[in-house]
Formats: structure tokens, C-alpha cells, sequence
């Protein structure tokens, strides 16, 4: 069941009905069930998996505060499972035509053999290892109540992809009493809106645009093209992150329960280190959290000094190589981890010696030119993102023979209009509720363009072009 | 140690070692994190200073934005627990 | 003051929902207005024709501008329909001078030819235009090679919800379809805005084709009477070569036929270039057997055929070898209200025009 699709939102719609009918002591319950409804839609098997990594974090979590036996031995066995389990998924590619090889002799049943990734399990899992780490640390505690916990892992609303939740302030708002007031409904209704605005009309509309062989086969199109639709690419793929992300929000704001904000204007940003704390926030937070602190405080109470390389480049490049980890297992993806942290670690060497200056406070020319070089180091990051190692090459080379070729016809970026603004109204007040400000007028009409826009784009079925040629 | 001892340590710290402006003055409430100043690295770097120099651990999960980005918030933190 | 949703968990207060309501209003209103909109003449003059996202090249425009035809003219007496074949080949405009020269009166026709058009969907089609526009005789041209290459269009058009909702396979897509004039404009602004070649294509069919549906093509083949060349005109050897008469087609022959009951119906064989015969396998065989079979079914059921083997088209009325030309439209055109003329004197047609 895809997240916007007719068929979610009468589910929500269903459950919410139950939800309210119930008590509040049993609607945990409902929801719980309703998570696993979902998951099942998926797949049967995908169920069962989540329900084993429940099961070993939550046994796991009593095992780990302070004073406990052989407390930090079950904290690398559960961190180890929780990666294992990610990790067989992940690189099942790799090792499947192996196995076969290997166990087809034995008369068994393993041709066309395939292990899929099951929806979600890259999320839940960084969310049950923070679990056990903040637990271990004493910054959780361990929970006791298997349905909020098993609620914690399933929330359906976030289960396909985040936001990335802290289980420490997650599972005690799951456990302490809600309530939906009309400001709450206001919020839920308009992250609702604006979710959907970004992800039917702006990101749908502009995805199915790019050419689909921008990123495997670059030598057909002019260095001008290449640009034009990468950044078509990168608008398209923020705003249906990003609108994936507040059409969840919105829909969870209905049961009383807040998610964590996943987006804030990324595409304001003055450099990489701003723009990685801008954009899928909650996954950032946990790189920080668990992979670059600690890393970086070790380094830094071995060696304090300032000039210190390890301190300066490994903790970044390793952090950044473990996101790139996190998105995909290609060496593409190993590729543009390492050079995120190599821009990162560059970023860094100016205030070694430099004053240190707010970026608000610089001169207007440095201001444009640090958007217009994160603009581009954004694009020249999406092709090795996209693109395997030896494309990503083409491509870049490609965009050297500038300028080439006739500006393409790009008017489907019209769309990216209505997603500008929204960031604009948005970034201005610093307040994702920034529309919540304006006379209700205002805020009707916007919302019954919002709407109208949505249906009209979310309906509208242009079938490819068929171009008889019987002559 | 009291407020102004503390304030007056990390003041002198902030400014010589993290943003090369010994004289610069910075207010209390001036936003360090999300005004550019600081970044993770430098918020690791205020973490092990205060460990070392005023015996206070800040944990890697109360180094943001939320808890951190003025110095009037890392002193007040800092006096809470200690 | 609570509302009637007050428990632990929901707890609204009014006023309730006063945006809300206000944004419905403001939607319907907005829906409305460009209702109202998209269906005045001076508006629907100006906008290219509005789509039913079909992606097939002219059947979204054939669909409206019939709606404009009838609309203007009050109703439609005759419908042409066919391939492009009878896309290009019969000019309506002809067929009413000539009629009106012979019998004084108006015949208002219109032409429905559609590119790739075979006859399983000139079934449904015929089937559609019966119901909804009601003419009075439906005249389908034929050219056997469709069958060949037919199937593309085919599903373009029968996987259309417009289509659809008209054989009563109803979708809500098709229901605003079928009500929304506002809907299928928006439908034309998804095309420019996310089909931008698809869109300057049709554009360019819809200058070239008029209100009555012909679309003129002034385009004369040099040379049409040298035989085809096999290697610059391979891709019709390969469509040609291995004609076969589809069971489909002498199914939907009978299918279409079927609806004698409810139109008058006629069937011409749409005019070719004599070496055109090169293309199939079997040469002039193939094409003759297909014709001959077709016309044997046609009989039966007691319709005219109107065979377009006595027409002499001059050379310079082919735009190429299976295609006539603006010049070569009117003559074929007139000769079919001919033939249309003598089936009415023979009673074999109820006369299809009005009294001026």
C-alpha cells in the first residue's frame, strides 16, 4: 500500500474512525495491529521480521542501564544483530548468485532466488540500535511495556521511511496521554496540504519528466541538458521527500502523535555542513549522534589541538561514508560519501586560521557565490549518487563540453514555482506554519488551490504519446 | 566554580580557539549554532574543553541547536549539572 | 464551547472548521467558474482542443471538435469513419457542396478518421458515435493493410477512460471525462506542460485539420508512379509482407455491421496507389482476396460497398501510396456523394441531409 495512494488514506481514514471509537487505554493496541495490517500489505514475511527485531531490542533493553552484568556484551550483540539483519538485506545482491551456485547442485530448490530489502527495515533498525545505545548511556530508559515499545518499531505512519524517531522521548509520548485540539488538527491538516502539494503536484510531475536514461546513458544529451534535468532531479526528488515526510506527519498529527520534522529549506543553505543539517534532518541527527560524536570526542581528548588531521577529516569522511552505506551498497554510493566528507572536511579548513564570520553577516557577493557553489556541488553530487562510478564520469566530463546543445524545453518546470514559494513563505518566518499566519481568506483560497491542484494533478492520466507513422 | 567563572572560560575559549576573534563581542544570546558560527566539530571541541576544564560531561545527544546555541544556554546547562 | 467530537483524546472546540468550510465554498466556486469557462465558444476559439489523455494523436481532437461540430451545427447526419486513410481522403465540406448542388439540400458531415484505426475499434467506435451523436449514416472506408499494424492505436484508444465509460466500463476518470469541459482543458495543459513535442505535434494537426474534422495535407509524393523501393521503403515491405486477414477484423466486421439496425451504414474502399500491390506478399492477390471477403460480409448483411476501383485519382492527388492529398480528397469525395446518391435513389439509404 503506497503512501499516497487513495487506498492509504482510506485506511487512515478507517483506522481513525477506530481509533476515536476506542478507549484511549486500548487505542495503543489498535494501532499496533494497524501498523502490522499495513506492513502485511507489502509482504507476509516482512511482519515477521519486524516482530523478531522487537522482540531481541526489547529483550535486549533491561539488560543495558548502568550496573548491569555483562550490560556492554549484550550491547554489541544487539548492535551486531540489528546491523546483521540490515546488512544480510542490504548485500543479498552481492552473495545471492553465489549461494546459488553453490546449493543449486544439491537438488535444492534456490533458482531465481531473491531476498528483497523489506520495506522499512532500513529505518527500524537505526531506530532500535539508537534504542539500546541511549539506554546503555543512561539517556533512556529501558522500556517496559512491550505495545508501546512494538508500537515504537511499527507506527505505520513511519515505518516505510521515517522520519527516524528517538525512542527515548518517542515511546514516553506514545505512553503519556494525547490530545488533538483544534490547533493540533490545524497543524496535522496543513502539513497534510503542503505534503501533498509537494509530492503530486511538484515532485510526481517533475520525476516523470527527467529523461529516464539522464543517469545511464549521459552521452545523448548536451552538457545543458545535463544540467537542467539534474536540477529537475534534485527539486523533484527534495519535494517528494520532503512531501512524503509531512504527509505523515499530518496523518499521525490525527492520532495525537508528533513526528520529528525531517526538512528545513534545505535548499537555503549556505554550504554542505548547513545544507546535511537542513535536509533528512533525522537521519543526519543520527549520524551525528552515533557515528561522528563519538567518534570526534575520542579524537579530540587524545589530541585537542585545533590543526589535528584525524580530528579534522576522519570524522566526517567516515560519518559521510556511513550514510552513503545507509543509501545504497554500490560503490557509487561509496564514492559520493567519501567526497560529501572530503567537501565537508574542506568547508572546515577556512576558520583554522580565518575570523569566523555568521554567514548572514558575510558580504552579498560571498553569500551568492557559497549558494551558487553549493548549487553546483549539489548537482556534481547527485550524479555519482545516481549514476554507477564509470556513468557518473561520462556525465561529469559530458558537462565540461559547455556549452552544448540548444536549451532544452524545460516548461514542466513551472511546477517547481508553487514549491519555491512554499519554502520561501516558509524560510522567511523561519516556520514550516508559516501559512498559519494569514487571514483565514487567505488561507481558504490557499487551500482550496492546494486542494484543487492536488486532484486535478493526483487525477490527471496523459498516456504516452503514440504517434501513428502508417505511410 | 561560579556562573561568571564559567561564562568567562568558555567566553574566552568560544573566541580564541573556535572563532579566531579574541576581541569580538559576543553577546550571551548571540546564536552560535544556527547563526554559522559553530559547527559539530567545534561543538565537540566546547564538549572536551568543558570536560576537562570544568569536570562536566555533556552528553553527544544534548550537543544541538535545541540545548546549546547561545552561550548563555551552555552555561546554564552546565550550572545545572554541575 | 466543545463540540459534539469531545473525548480524552479529541478535543475540538468551536468554532470548527470555519476555514475549512470556506475553502469548499471557494473550491466549488473556482470549479465552477472554469466550468462555465471552458465552455464558451470564445474561450474553446481560442485554447487548443482540450484532451482526453489518450495519447493518440487525433482522436482527442476528433472527439472535440466533433463536440463543436454538433454544437454549431445542431446535430450531424453523416460520419466518415476510418483510418487515416479517411483522415486525409474524404473532405466533408465537398460531400455537402455536392450534395447541396444535387439536392438542395444541407448534409452535415463530419470526419472521424483516426490514425491507426482497424476495424475491431471502428466497431467500438461506430458503436460510441452511434450513442452519443446520433447521425444518420455512418460510412466507414476501409484499407485491409490496418490489420497489419492496427494493434498500437488499439490499445491507445480502447485503454482510454472516455472510451471506456462509453461501452459502459465506467471510472470516475471517465465520468469527468465525459462532464468536465474544464477537466479535459487541464488534461491539454499536463500534455504542454509534461509532453512538449507531443504537444507541438498536435498543435500542428489541429491547424490542419477543420472544424468538419478533414485534415488537408497539400503534400504531393514525386515519383509515386516508380515502383516502391525496397530499401527506402523497407518498413512497409515488413508491415505488408505477411498480410493476413485477421479473424478480428471479419469478426468486427460482423460486429459492425451489426448496428444496421440502429444507422445506416456503408462501407467504401478507400482509394490506394496501383503500386501499393508491391508492398503485399502476395502482391495484388492479398489485397484482393481482403477486399473480396470483406465486401462478401458486407452483402450479406444487406449494406452497401462502394468499391474504389473505378476512381482514377491523378498523380498529383497522393500525398503517398495509401494516402490521398487535399486534390485528391475532393475527387474521391464527390464520387462518394455519388455513390451516396444513387444508394438513396435505390432505397438502399434513407436520405441523410436537411431542408435548408
Amino acid at each position: 500500500m503506497t503512501i499516497v495512494s487513495p487506498a492509504f488514506f482510506g485506511f487512515c481514514a478507517l483506522v481513525l474512525m477506530l481509533y476515536y471509537a476506542f478507549p484511549t487505554r486500548l487505542q495503543n493496541y489498535l494501532l499496533l495491529a494497524a501498523s502490522y495490517a499495513f506492513y502485511l500489505t507489502f509482504s507476509w514475511k516482512f511482519p515477521l521480521l519486524l516482530l523478531a527485531m522487537t522482540g531481541v531490542n526489547y529483550a535486549l533493553g533491561p539488560k543495558l542501564p548502568k550496573g548491569r552484568l555483562h550490560r556492554r556484551r549484550w550491547l554489541v550483540l544487539g548492535i551486531v544483530f540489528d546491523l546483521a539483519v540490515l546488512g544480510f538485506f542490504k548485500f543479498a545482491h552481492f552473495f545471492v548468485p553465489s549461494l546459488i551456485r553453490l546449493l543449486s547442485p544439491l537438488g535444492l530448490p534456490v533458482e531465481g532466488l531473491k531476498i528483497l530489502l523489506p520495506v522499512g527495515l532500513s529505518f527500524y533498525s537505526l531506530q532500535a540500535i539508537a534504542y539500546l545505545v541511549d539506554v546503555s548511556r543512561g539517556q533512556a530508559a529501558p522500556s517496559r511495556n512491550i505495545v508501546d515499545f512494538a508500537l515504537a518499531m511499527a507506527y505505520f505512519p513511519k515505518l516505510v521511511a521515517g522520519p527516524i524517531e528517538r525512542f527515548r522521548s518517542f515511546i514516553p509520548a506514545l505512553a503519556a496521554p494525547r490530545v488533538v485540539d483544534n490547533a493540533v488538527l490545524t497543524r496535522s491538516l496543513t502539513l497534510l496540504t503542503v505534503g501533498l502539494v509537494r509530492k503530486v503536484v511538484v515532485a510526481d510531475t517533475l520525476l516523470t519528466a527527467v529523461p529516464s536514461k539522464l543517469f545511464t546513458n549521459p552521452g545523448k544529451f548536451s552538457s545543458l541538458e545535463l544540467l537542467i534535468w539534474s536540477a529537475a532531479f534534485i527539486v523533484g526528488l527534495y519535494n517528494d521527500f520532503a512531501g512524503y515526510t509531512e504527509i505523515v506527519r499530518g496523518v499521525s498529527g490525527f492520532f495525537g502523535i508528533e513526528l520529528s520534522r525531517n526538512f528545513a529549506f534545505p535548499l537555503f543553505s549556505r554550504n554542505f555542513t548547513e545544507f546535511w543539517n537542513r535536509w533528512h534532518i533525522t537521519l543526519s541527527h543520527w549520524l551525528r549522534d552515533y557515528i561522528y560524536f563519538p567518534l570526534s570526542r575520542a579524537l579530540v581528548r587524545r589530541n585537542p589541538g585545533r590543526f589535528n588531521l584525524a580530528n579534522l577529516t576522519l570524522p566526517p569522511i567516515l560519518t559521510m561514508l556511513a550514510s552513503g552505506l545507509w543509501h545504497g551498497t554500490g560503490w557509487n554510493f561509496m564514492i559520493w560519501g567519501f567526497l560529501m566528507g572530503l567537501v565537508m572536511v574542506a568547508e572546515q579548513i577556512p576558520s583554522l586560521w580565518r575570523p569566523v564570520v555568521s554567514p548572514d553577516r558575510r558580504p552579498a557577493w560571498r553569500r551568492y557565490l557559497a549558494t551558487a557553489a553549493l548549487l553546483v556541488g549539489g548537482l556534481l553530487a547527485v550524479v555519482i549518487f545516481k549514476a554507477s562510478a564509470p556513468t557518473a564520469l561520462v556525465f561529469w566530463k559530458r558537462l565540461l563540453t559547455w556549452p552544448g546543445g540548444a536549451f532544452p524545453d524545460s516548461r514542466v518546470f513551472l511546477v517547481m514555482i508553487p514549491a519555491f514559494w512554499i519554502d520561501w513563505v516558509q524560510y522567511r518566518r523561519k516556520d514550516e506554519f508559516a501559512f498559519l499566519s494569514w487571514p483565514p481568506l487567505a488561507r481558504a483560497a490557499l487551500l482550496a488551490v492546494a486542494a484543487l491542484s492536488v486532484f486535478l494533478f493526483g487525477r490527471a492520466q496523459v498516456s504516452e504519446p503514440f504517434i501513428y507513422q502508417g505511410f | 566554580m561560579d556562573r561568571t567563572d564559567i561564562t568567562r572560560k568558555l567566553r574566552v575559549f568560544i573566541l580564541k580557539d573556535i572563532l579566531n576573534r579574541p576581541g569580538y563581542p559576543l553577546a550571551e544570546d548571540e546564536p552560535l549554532i544556527t547563526g554559522g558560527l559553530i559547527d559539530s566539530h567545534a561543538l565537540v571541541r566546547i564538549a572536551v574543553f568543558v570536560e576537562s576544564e570544568i569536570g562536566v560531561y555533556i552528553p553527544d545527544t544534548d550537543l544541538s541547536a535545541e540545548k546549546m546555541d547561545t552561550l548563555r544556554q551552555i552555561v546554564d546547562w552546565v550550572m545545572a549539572k554541575e | 464551547m466543545k463540540t459534539p467530537f469531545h473525548k480524552p483524546t479529541l478535543q475540538l472546540s468551536r468554532p470548527l472548521g470555519r476555514v475549512l468550510i470556506l475553502a469548499a465554498l471557494l473550491l466549488m466556486v473556482m470549479a465552477g467558474l472554469a466550468e462555465v469557462l471552458a465552455r464558451l465558444d470564445a474561450v474553446q476559439a481560442r485554447l487548443p482542443a482540450p484532451s482526453l489523455g489518450s495519447g493518440h494523436q487525433n482522436l482527442d481532437l476528433k472527439v472535440a471538435r466533433l463536440e463543436r461540430f454538433i454544437k454549431k451545427e445542431g446535430g450531424v447526419d453523416c460520419i466518415l469513419l476510418g483510418s487515416s486513410t479517411v483522415n486525409y481522403g474524404l473532405d466533408p465540406e465537398a460531400i455537402r457542396r455536392a450534395y447541396r448542388n444535387r439536392t438542395g439540400k444541407e448534409i452535415r458531415c463530419f470526419n472521424f478518421g483516426l490514425a491507426g484505426l482497424n476495424t475491431p475499434m471502428a466497431s467500438a467506435m461506430t458503436r460510441i458515435l452511434v450513442d452519443r451523436f446520433h447521425p444518420k449514416l455512418v460510412i466507414l472506408g476501409i484499407f485491409p493493410g490496418e490489420e497489419s499494424f492496427g494493434r498500437a492505436a488499439g490499445q491507445h484508444i480502447m485503454s482510454n477512460p472516455w472510451v471506456n465509460q462509453q461501452l459502459d466500463r465506467r471510472s470516475f476518470n471517465g465520468w469527468l471525462l465525459e462532464h468536465s469541459m474544464a477537466y479535459r482543458y487541464f488534461l491539454r495543459f499536463c500534455i504542454w506542460l509534461k509532453q512538449p513535442d507531443f504537444s507541438r505535434s498536435t498543435r500542428r494537426l489541429e491547424h490542419q485539420t477543420a472544424p468538419d474534422g478533414f485534415t488537408r495535407t497539400t503534400k504531393a509524393m514525386a515519383n509515386i508512379d516508380d515502383p516502391p523501393d525496397p530499401v527506402r521503403e523497407r518498413e512497409l515491405f515488413i508491415r505488408y509482407g505477411h498480410f493476413q486477414i485477421a479473424p478480428s477484423h471479419l469478426a468486427a466486421i460482423d460486429e459492425l455491421l451489426g448496428f444496421k439496425s440502429r444507422v445506416d451504414l456503408a462501407v467504401v474502399e478507400m482509394p490506394i496507389h496501383p503500386t501499393t500491390m508491391a508492398f503485399f506478399g502476395r502482391g495484388r492477390a492479398d489485397y484482393d482476396q481482403a477486399i473480396a471477403e470483406t465486401r462478401k460480409r458486407v452483402l450479406q448483411h444487406g449494406v452497401s460497398f462502394w468499391s474504389a476501383a473505378e476512381i482514377k485519382i491523378p498523380k498529383e492527388g497522393w500525398w503517398n501510396r495509401n494516402h490521398l492529398n487535399v486534390t485528391g480528397a475532393q475527387i474521391f469525395s464527390v464520387w462518394l456523394e455519388d455513390r451516396m446518391a444513387e444508394a438513396v435513389s435505390r432505397g438502399l439509404l434513407q436520405e441523410p441531409g436537411l431542408v435548408p
